[in-house]
């Protein structure tokens, strides 16, 4: 069975998450993430766990940043504690991360999303036979590359939904902008224009990284009955700069397609609804050029 | 089998064709990387067939030099369609080795050509020796190309763990994100960016907004990264034990090629012979280095944390073009100290000209003397592979290079 995933916004959503049908709920951890606005702290995340635990929701928890060496020590503790606290996956993109988690017996508990990095089912096989608990699959691939990926693993993970994180640079680009100019940064969250371009696309700096995400929400409303059939296994909502509103909305719609009821009204609907929002299909129709 | 063990460090040099691979292993490269017409990341790179890839291999091999074989797009499903035979094929004309980014290409390779060598592409963002030790672990990987954001700490650390060899980046551009984690370019312009089509659309000009409001003054957001140069931190890097020093720039031309391999050769046996280079020395490499610069430059993560001083924030953050190439030497008849050359760029008699010669510290000369092939003298040298006979005071070798002393 597959199963909706949503990344974690506000901690006092968790029950209205299990009510709309969501099964896993994923937290970023503060100081050790690529992605996401909202990111918690062990201790927040650890209270989190229990009552995600009691309302039955499955958890996983996000630590996917690119670690330095120098790091080794103080991250091995961390990860020894987040396991600790009883989460049932720990999502990576760091092979470092990997090995840590192989030495404590808990590569099971894995889910490898290098972001971009997996684009074929070889690539997928290969990682997945190390025992890892899911692979995430690019969404930089037309419908037919993530289908003919999902024939060849047992335990697939894709975003299906939301704003698409597009780059990730270890210098902070925003402060070194406003240093630079001497001008007074007013926050960690701005907007990007491409000059000849009007696309939005969203610029968030934090304590590792300065990450860009797509100027359009990926949506997969007509392509997730077809997923599931090839063996999608792990269907994640990225919420991320997503109305509170919209999240619902999203959630309970997904719901209702992967238990396979006709959802053709609703998801008119959505679209007259949030019109306004650049939803688009991504990549599923159109193919990169070399 | 019996790897490779390499006792003095390496120098690694970037190729586009089997012009620019000769060069570089004339002006002292000890390996060079090169892509084939299939599997590799730069698609704009000339690339090699694989009659091509064998020529360099021989020619390498006269050298004691080693030819090694980008396979690191990252890969979709048909992509992959005759990897077997291609990888097969590279080992049985002669190349040492594989750069990859594949999990199941570095486990094929082992299988089908297992005296390849497998290096892992900077594109699995190796940061510390963790990450290479799984790779080593489940992939078996044979050297560890390190991502180009470490710093001289991280790379000592990692060097004092690591069971293998250790390549670092020491010159050449850099992605300003993570290589292989950013699809700027795949969304503006559907070129894919770990398919060997990035637009390099992080040297753009982007407007910047907080909500409503523009913060920038007009375009003039960007994030174009200055290109590396380590000729500082090499002695540091040697120390630390790194054992192979890349240059980028697989679409470079022939006298970058030239340039920076001779200027970076020079400077490394230097550095392995002498306990300190005096501040003379050093600034002469550093000279040297600076003519095959097109871009600003900045030590990248190896110091500290690449802030703004490691951004280009002017328009022009893509120029790549100078007119030093002037020459390639043809002949030279040591009885009327006469060379036959064969014109790149416009210079005029009177003018001063240096010769770069593999392994040789720079010479320069006076033009004074010039004449075409008719025997006409020339005041003027302007049409791009014109052959033209100068007198030069000193002996030239075929294929020496003359520049535009500056």
């Amino acid at each position: 069975m597959s199963k909706l995933v949503v990344t974690c916004e506000k901690l006092a959503l968790l029950p209205q998450y299990k009510e709309w049908g969501v099964q896993e709920v994923q937290f970023a951890l503060k100081g050790y993430t690529f992605k996401g606005l909202s990111s918690f702290t062990i201790e927040e995340i650890e209270d989190a766990i229990s009552i995600a635990k009691s309302l039955g929701l499955q958890t996983s928890i996000l630590f996917d940043a690119i670690l330095q060496e120098e790091e080794e020590r103080e991250v091995k503790e961390v990860i020894e504690r987040v396991f600790d606290l009883g989460i049932d996956y720990l999502v990576v993109s760091d092979f470092a991360i990997m090995q840590m988690a192989e030495r404590m017996g808990r590569l099971n508990q894995i889910i490898y999303d290098p972001i971009t990095l997996i684009t074929n089912s070889m690539d997928a096989k290969t990682y997945e036979d190390l025992g890892l608990a899911y692979i995430t699959i690019s969404s930089c691939l037309t419908k037919e590359e993530i289908e003919e990926i999902l024939t060849h693993i047992e335990r697939s993970s894709l975003v299906v939904h939301g704003y698409l994180l597009m780059s990730v640079s270890k210098r902070k680009l925003l402060s070194s902008y406003f240093n630079y100019f001497q001008k007074n940064k007013m926050t960690d969250k701005y907007v990007l224009v491409e000059e000849k371009r009007d696309g939005k696309m969203i610029a968030i700096e934090n304590e590792r990284a300065m990450m860009i995400y797509s100027d359009f929400i990926q949506e997969s409303f007509e392509e997730i009955k077809d997923f599931i059939a090839k063996g999608l296994k792990r269907l994640e909502i990225q919420t991320a700069f997503l109305e509170e509103e919209m999240i619902e909305d999203t959630i309970k719609l997904y719901r209702q397609l992967i238990e396979d009821k006709d959802c053709s009204k609703e998801i008119e609907n959505y679209r007259k609804k949030y019109a306004a929002y650049p939803l688009e299909k991504g990549y599923y129709g159109e193919k990169t050029i070399k | 089998m019996v790897k490779r063990q390499l006792n003095k460090v390496e120098l690694l040099a970037p190729s586009g064709d089997l012009k620019r691979c000769k060069t570089a292993i004339r002006y002292g490269a000890d390996a060079v990387y090169i892509g084939g017409q299939s599997f590799s990341l730069r698609s704009r790179a000339s690339n090699f067939s694989l009659e091509e890839i064998k020529e360099a291999c021989l020619f390498a091999k006269e050298y004691g030099a080693h030819i090694h074989v980008t396979v690191n797009a990252i890969h979709h499903d048909e992509d992959l369609e005759g990897i077997e035979d291609y990888l097969r094929a590279l080992e049985e004309i002669g190349v040492t080795a594989i750069i990859v980014a594949s999990p199941y290409v570095m486990q094929l390779a082992k299988k089908v050509a297992p005296k390849l060598e497998v290096h892992s592409s900077t594109q699995m963002s190796v940061t510390s020796h963790q990450a290479a030790q799984f790779l080593i672990d489940h992939f078996q990987v044979d050297r560890i190309v390190l991502a180009r954001e470490c710093s001289l700490n991280d790379v000592r650390r990692i060097c004092e763990t690591c069971p293998k060899d250790i390549e670092a980046f020491i010159h050449g551009g850099m992605c300003v994100n993570y290589s292989g984690r950013c699809t700027l370019s795949n969304r503006m312009t559907l070129r894919d960016a770990n398919r060997g089509g990035c637009a390099q659309s992080c040297r753009w000009q982007y407007h910047l907004y907080q909500g409503k409001d523009e913060v920038s003054d007009g375009a003039d957001f960007t994030m174009g990264s200055k290109d590396l140069c380590a000729a500082l931190q090499i002695k540091d890097l040697m120390d630390a034990g790194v054992k192979s020093f890349k240059i980028e720039g697989r679409m470079k031309t022939e006298y970058y090629v030239a340039t920076i391999v001779n200027a970076y050769r020079n400077l490394i046996d230097d550095l392995c012979n002498k306990d300190e280079l005096s501040e003379e020395e050093l600034e002469y490499h550093l000279r040297e280095i600076r003519y095959a610069e097109n871009r600003d430059t900045a030590s990248g993560f190896y110091e500290k944390e690449a802030g703004e001083e490691s951004i280009i924030y002017h328009a022009t953050s893509n120029v790549d073009v100078n007119h030093d190439f002037l020459a390639v030497v043809r002949k030279y008849d040591e009885t009327t100290h006469t060379a036959l050359i064969e014109v790149r760029n416009v210079f005029s008699k009177g003018e001063r000209i240096e010769v770069l010669s593999p392994r040789k510290k720079v010479l320069s000369f006076i033009v004074e003397e010039a004449k075409d092939e008719e025997g006409l003298s020339l005041e003027r040298m302007n049409h791009p592979m014109q052959l033209v006979e100068i007198k030069v005071p000193f002996a030239l070798k075929e294929e020496d290079i003359l520049r535009r002393a500056r």
